[in-house]
């Protein structure tokens, strides 16, 4: 039984006062109240007018500088987003440089100069986020797909749209399981090799290839919302568009199509 | 812990952790400084806090941080200064809008143990843990804290 004295009341005031001691303590301090009558009366004043604070609203404006990144979500879309158009990419080589397509030599490394200079602050901006990303949450999965590639090694004089750009190595990735089957299906010529580079949307690649404006072409007019997050879409695109049926079995030489 | 689980801890106690430090010590500055850190401290040490005691370990950090403020003395110069601020409260005629008025006037200690248990309904055992008193003292200071602020209430009321 706790003994209640002037020396260690206020330590049991509370208690008292909110109603939380058991019987016999309750007794005993009543007690000792009844022997201490200054004490007592202090505490029935305070009883009497017991100040409690309510919770005031309070709010913190801004918390967007206190979050942090959600890395998976906004990777994937960075990720589909490359892939994708890392392929187009390659699938541009295949048409243009191999003469399967139209456009002349000339004609194309001026549309790639000029796709180039557009993407260029879209691309740094993507490398920014990019990088906060890797150097905050390092990815196996990129440092393995990065190491792959290094082990290509490809040759430089073979990549249409990668030359002078350091990026290429960064979006490098390797859907190559999901895609080449795909690929094979559909190209009639062999493929040596598939590796991806990206730096372009998805849509203006498509553009360019289509000589015309994505949004009005039926194919993707119903498509458009979900454009941008692509790797099914653009298998829709592969298996309904066919970029590859103009090319010819005479085109069947070792080619390097990076995606 | 993932990314979205401290996120969603920002937006459920980053307001409480705010409120807790502004009043405290009045000074928005160090306020939103010590959220920033706290939730620092929360995201590197996410590995080893226990599910479920997110909050009571940014109030944990938050108090000690507020320590270290008032143990550096930028306090001294807030406390003088607001001393200069203070205005009659006799205007106000709401029984809680005095209270949280006379509340500044107390000691930052008290005020912090008032504010955990009034504010954050923290039991007496959970403040002694984020304040590292005993539950003795825990108790001991909010009787004495209640007391005085009984006393300017009764003051200003009269």
């Amino acid at each position: 039984m706790i003994r209640f004295d002037r020396n260690n009341y206020e330590e049991y005031a509370l208690d008292y006062l909110e109603n939380t001691m058991d019987e016999n303590q309750l007794k005993a301090y009543m007690e000792f109240l009844r022997n201490n009558p200054d004490i007592e009366s202090e505490l029935s004043g305070l009883s009497e007018n017991f100040p409690v604070l309510f919770p005031e609203q309070i709010i913190l404006d801004d918390k967007k500088w206190l979050l942090r990144k959600v890395k998976p979500a906004l990777q994937k879309i960075l990720w589909s987003t490359s892939v994708a158009a890392a392929l187009i990419t390659g699938l541009l080589y295949i048409v243009f440089i191999d003469g399967s397509g139209d456009t002349s030599l000339d004609n194309r490394d001026s549309i790639t100069a000029d796709i180039i200079e557009e993407k260029n602050i879209e691309k740094n901006k993507i490398e920014e986020i990019d990088a906060d990303i890797v150097k905050e949450n390092p990815d196996p999965v990129v440092t393995e797909v990065t190491d792959e590639y290094s082990k290509l090694n490809p040759n430089p004089e073979t990549v249409l749209l990668a030359e002078g750009n350091n990026s290429r190595e960064k979006y490098t990735t390797s859907p190559r399981e999901v895609v080449e089957p795909i690929v094979a299906d559909i190209c009639p010529i062999e493929l040596n090799e598939v590796i991806a580079i990206a730096q372009y949307s998805f849509r203006d690649i498509a553009e360019l290839y289509l000589e015309t404006d994505v949004e009005k072409n039926p194919i993707f007019a119903d498509n458009k919302t979900v454009f941008n997050d692509i790797t099914d879409d653009f298998i829709f695109f592969l298996k309904e568009m066919n970029p590859f049926k103009n090319i010819t079995e005479e085109d069947n030489r070792k080619k390097t199509v990076y995606f | 812990m993932s990314a979205e689980e401290y996120n969603e801890c920002v937006y459920k106690y980053s307001d409480n952790i705010y409120r807790f430090v502004l009043k405290s010590l009045k000074d928005e500055g160090s306020a939103k400084d010590i959220v920033q850190e706290s939730f620092l401290r929360l995201w590197e040490n996410r590995d080893k806090i226990i599910k479920g005691k997110e909050k009571s370990y940014l109030f944990t950090v938050a108090y000690r941080l507020m320590i270290d403020d008032i143990r550096l003395g930028k306090r001294f110069m807030r406390d003088v200064k607001y001393e200069d601020q203070q205005s009659d409260v006799s205007h106000y005629n709401d029984r809680q809008e005095i209270l949280r008025r006379v509340l500044e006037e107390v000691s930052v200690q008290y005020r912090e143990l008032i504010l955990l248990r009034d504010y954050e309904d923290y039991s007496y055992k959970e403040i002694s843990e984020i304040t590292n008193l005993t539950e003795s003292q825990v108790k001991v200071y909010i009787f004495r804290a209640r007391m005085i602020l009984r006393k300017k209430l009764e003051k200003i009321m009269i």
